[in-house]
């Protein structure tokens, strides 16, 4: 997994020194770069950014890897007893410009709302659009014009954080007591960060089955965690809605984050309770192993937790990553 | 349970609950939990229950009680208030409503049996249209919730420390009872009333109860209560949890009920809030142990080790134990064996390579040393024409380094003997990096080159826009560096055509180490940077005071470096937050190494430190004549560096 590479001393100048010796190479020490000296010292040398080989027989130009297949579906389904749906959920998919190989960036999100008076469909809603925002702006922009230099971990922590002061906001002008989970992936090349309050989970799927990657906010999901409660017991424990950390119902909150490298998983699921609260992580990957479509899979899924009686609003994001 | 997801109404949070537990409910009426979102049936002042007992306001709204301010009118001369709590039925089905009319039948013969200060007293009990009543004693003050939250932060520790005592010793009677044990089973700040003269009363115990040893399902209060109570357990242990859980509330203002719950021991109390004495911070995390036997095992207990704490001895000797830890901390700091010194003619900035017993170096005199690791004697030199602070490289029988005099050489390890020469356009101060038989180097002339080992002929080289002063770092299909121009570059090994190049704001010297699928590597933008290796993108930043020139050095899950600003800080690898940092107070541009769980780097002071690689704590400081810029080589138990006093160390690791 971790290639421990021993780095040298690459500094053998107390860094002052290293400041004079960027001046002496006065031409090119301001920036932004002076475009004409570097055009004339490019044409007198060569150009810059190019490789000489050495051989005079020309090496093939590098063969980038093909374009991932990536296909997602999002679905979100009110229940057989809820009368709102207060699940929002969100997908988007680009490629983004690099050197070699353009990258591939998706972004899911699903958010299950919570607080009377439609509160709960609001602070859903708010949550996804204050999310999708700030990464639009703050990556996707970026990244289309060949620049992304913001923390991608500090991003998607933060873009959570602002919806989290977004719906607090708004429910402190208007007494609402809204509040939302909110579980967003955020799928850059062949990594995934995730970001995430509440208790709508992300899994991986691959050859050996089912993982959760994130965790409930809430005491029981905790005690699952520490190996005190067994999953199964948990299904119909009193409290297991109960959750000790949402967006929008305190001024500040702590957000979770998930750096994952997708390896040789084959998919992502994003489910708010209402799908994992009926569906058991074994059905659910009978279902997304035995349906190769993306589109017909999540409305299996979806289909399953209607057929447990459907007590909850059901939400998922599948995608398929190979 | 209102906290349970309903249709249309709350998933099940219940933060605000708090809130109006605070200030609505100061006579603790609420069963944890219950939803306040019921209107109550609320009686009008004047009414008189039982010719005798007037009403005169609400002081508060719970889930199945209210509680009102009255009067004793039998008593004609004085005025003799009271609190009248009426319980109230709001659940539809009858078995509930029997259950709720129990608990409450026996919160009053519970609270009619007990006698003790910090208990409410209890004047009468009775039915009235259909309504229970229980009359109990007035308690005048302020429930420690509002206390805390009109603080504004945390409460100082003496005062705190008193109601410790006074908690404790409440807990002791009720666990103390016969023939069981009774558990409060609810303790939370909101649940505890301090009156005028700092007296504390414990309110609410609609769900106390004598201890029957077999499973309840009252879970009392999220935050504070103890893991068993969620498996429906409470044993007069489970009280000590809830307290301890309130007390850490009350000192750092930190609300458990907004916290991941069961965390204590990873929020402890002196980080939250330093100024907690030490001995005091420690009764109250015993009390929070996760495992119940491991926590005090009685309320007595506790408070006889409250006692024996610095605030509430009446002796104080705080200030002599200050006294002694920094005494520990300033003086007869370890220092480790010198095993042998070799001096050159000039400053040794390049760092040590060790291989088949020998240690090779670049010195500032021109030449490239070979000494015998064991014994610190010359083998050899060879001479470049110019100075050398680049760092030699072995690889199978000879050792490469780069020269200010623009060349790249070659040597035979045995006895010094020129193999080959590179020559590029400007001085070499990048160091060698070597995969199989190709050699990675960067150089001044803004060029980074890959050379053939064996006749040191150019394979390829790549054009940057800047000096490259960095090194390489090789892993899979690419070869990572960093560059002056502010990129940190991903090439090709095979024909160094660029993969992806990331921009950091500043001149980029350090060199990069990969882990995790990350490019780790430092910016004279005072930023140490992790990027993903597949196409650059910052996967997290880490601020620091000054440049980050050092090269940073994975091991385990963290990564090391030195900073500018004089820190070596240990970062985790996993989301770039930090573990721990020590100060040397003198600039750090050598790169850490790590073995066998100790950190060794050099410092501009002149000397070479060794810290506890999990805690950061120092374990040896060596100090030499002359700032210390080249990076640690370790083999067999021997930490070999240069010096700019002209000298390359051998010392005991």
């Amino acid at each position: 997994m971790s290639t421990h590479t021993s780095p040298e001393q690459p500094d053998n100048l107390p860094p002052d020194q290293s400041a004079a010796w960027r001046s002496d190479d006065s031409s090119d020490s301001t920036r932004p770069l002076d475009t004409r000296a570097v055009m004339a010292q490019a044409n007198q040398d060569q150009r810059p950014g190019a490789t000489e080989p050495l051989d005079d027989n020309t090496l093939p130009r590098e063969t980038p890897p093909p374009p991932p297949a990536i296909v997602a579906a999002a679905m979100r389904h009110i229940g057989q007893i809820r009368e709102t749906n207060q699940d929002s959920i969100y997908t988007l998919i680009s490629s983004i410009p690099r050197e070699t190989g353009d990258a591939i960036l998706g972004l899911f999100i699903v958010a299950d709302g919570m607080g009377g008076h439609e509160g709960g469909e609001i602070a859903s809603r708010m949550a996804v659009s204050a999310v999708a925002r700030r990464i639009i702006a703050d990556l996707l922009v970026p990244a289309v014009e060949g620049a992304i230099n913001v923390s991608l971990q500090a991003l998607m922590v933060e873009a959570v954080q602002e919806a989290n002061r977004t719906i607090w906001n708004q429910a402190q002008l208007t007494g609402s007591d809204m509040g939302t989970t909110c579980t967003a992936a955020l799928l850059l090349g062949h990594s995934l960060y995730i970001s995430h309050v509440g208790d709508t989970r992300a899994y991986l799927i691959d050859t050996h089955g089912i993982h959760q990657l994130t965790s409930d906010h809430s005491a029981v999901g905790r005690l699952i965690d520490m190996g005190q409660l067994d999953p199964s017991e948990a299904r119909d424990h009193p409290l297991r809605s109960h959750l000790y950390r949402t967006v929008g119902q305190h001024p500040e909150i702590a957000v979770d984050l998930v750096f994952q490298p997708i390896g040789d998983a084959t998919h992502l699921l994003l489910a708010s309770d209402g799908l994992w609260g009926c569906v058991d992580d074994a059905a659910m990957l009978r279902i997304i192993q035995t349906i190769d479509s993306p589109q017909r899979a999540v409305r299996a899924l979806v289909d399953a937790a209607n057929r447990a009686g459907g007590p909850d609003n059901i939400s998922a994001v599948l995608v398929r990553l190979v | 349970m209102a906290l349970i997801k309903k249709p249309g109404t709350t998933k099940g949070i219940s933060t605000n609950a708090s809130q109006s537990d605070a200030g609505a409910d100061p006579q603790g009426t609420a069963a944890p939990g219950a939803g306040a979102r019921v209107v109550a049936p609320v009686m009008q002042p004047g009414v008189i229950l039982q010719g005798r007992y007037v009403i005169e306001g609400t002081l508060g709204i719970g889930g199945m009680s209210v509680v009102y301010r009255g009067r004793d009118l039998r008593f004609k001369d004085v005025v003799r208030p009271c609190a009248i709590k009426e319980m109230y039925q709001s659940a539809p089905d009858s078995n509930t409503r029997l259950l709720n009319l129990k608990n409450f039948e026996r919160e009053a013969g519970l609270l009619a049996t007990l006698q003790h200060p910090a208990i409410p007293k209890v004047f009468d009990f009775f039915e009235e249209n259909g309504r229970v009543y229980l009359i109990l004693e007035l308690i005048h003050g302020k429930d420690l919730e509002t206390v805390l939250s009109e603080a504004g932060g945390p409460l100082p520790e003496d005062r705190v420390a008193r109601w410790a005592v006074q908690l404790c010793e409440v807990l002791a009677y009720l666990h103390r009872q016969k023939p069981e044990p009774i558990v409060f089973r609810d303790m939370k700040p909101s649940n505890v009333m301090v009156t005028s003269d700092d007296r504390i009363v414990l309110i609410d115990f609609g769900i106390a109860r004598s201890l029957v040893r077999t499973r309840g399902t009252v879970i009392g209060t999220e935050g504070y209560s103890p893991p068993e109570q969620y498996k429906g357990i409470a044993e007069p242990q489970s009280d000590l949890y809830a307290l301890g859980a309130t007390l850490h509330h009350l000192l750092t203002a930190s609300d458990p009920r907004t916290e991941t719950p069961f965390t204590f021991h990873e929020r402890p109390l002196r980080q939250l809030n330093p100024q907690i004495s030490p001995e005091f911070a420690a009764v109250i995390e015993k009390a929070l142990s996760y495992d119940m036997k491991n926590r005090w095992a009685s309320a007595e207990e506790m408070r006889l080790a409250l006692l024996q704490t610095p605030t509430l001895r009446t002796h104080s000797s705080g200030v002599a134990t200050a006294g002694k830890v920094a005494a520990l901390r300033f003086s007869n700091v370890p220092t480790t064996e010198l095993i042998w010194r070799f001096v050159c003619e000039d400053e040794v900035r390049s760092s040590p390579c060790v291989s088949n017993g020998m240690v090779f170096v670049g010195c500032y005199d021109t030449n490239l040393y070979a000494v015998d690791a064991g014994r610190g004697e010359f083998r050899w030199k060879y001479a470049t024409e110019g100075g050398i602070s680049s760092s030699p490289a072995v690889w199978n029988d000879i050792v490469v380094v780069g020269s200010e005099d623009g060349a790249v050489y070659a040597c035979d390890i045995r006895r010094g003997v020129l193999r080959w020469t590179f020559r590029t356009g400007k001085p070499v101060r990048s160091s060698p990096r070597v995969l199989d038989r190709v050699i990675f180097i960067g150089s001044d002339d803004q060029h980074f080159y890959a050379i053939d080992g064996l006749r040191g002929a150019q394979i390829w080289k790549y054009r940057t826009w800047m000096p490259i002063r960095s090194s390489g770092c090789i892993a899979g299909e690419s070869v990572y560096f960093g560059g002056g121009d502010g990129f940190v570059y991903a090439l090709s090994i095979k024909n160094g055509g660029v993969r992806w190049k990331q921009r950091t704001q500043q001149a980029v010297i350090s060199s990069p180490a990969f882990a995790e699928n990350m490019v780790i590597v430092g910016s004279m933008d005072n930023t140490l940077y992790a990027l993903d290796s597949e196409g650059g993108w910052p996967v997290w930043k880490f601020r620091t005071n000054h440049y980050v020139n050092s090269s940073p050095c994975v091991f385990g899950t963290r990564v090391f470096v030195g900073g500018v600003d004089g820190n070596l800080y240990a970062v985790e690898l996993k989301n770039g937050k930090l573990a721990w940092k020590y100060d040397t107070g003198s600039q750090i541009t050598s790169s850490p190494r790590v073995d066998q769980g100790r950190v060794y780097f050099g410092a501009a002071d002149g000397c070479v430190y060794c810290l506890d690689a999990a805690h950061g704590t120092l374990i040896w400081r060596y100090e030499t004549q002359g700032p210390v810029v080249s990076s640690p080589a370790i083999s067999e138990g021997v930490v070999y560096i240069g010096s700019l006093d002209h000298a390359l160390y051998a010392l005991r690791a």
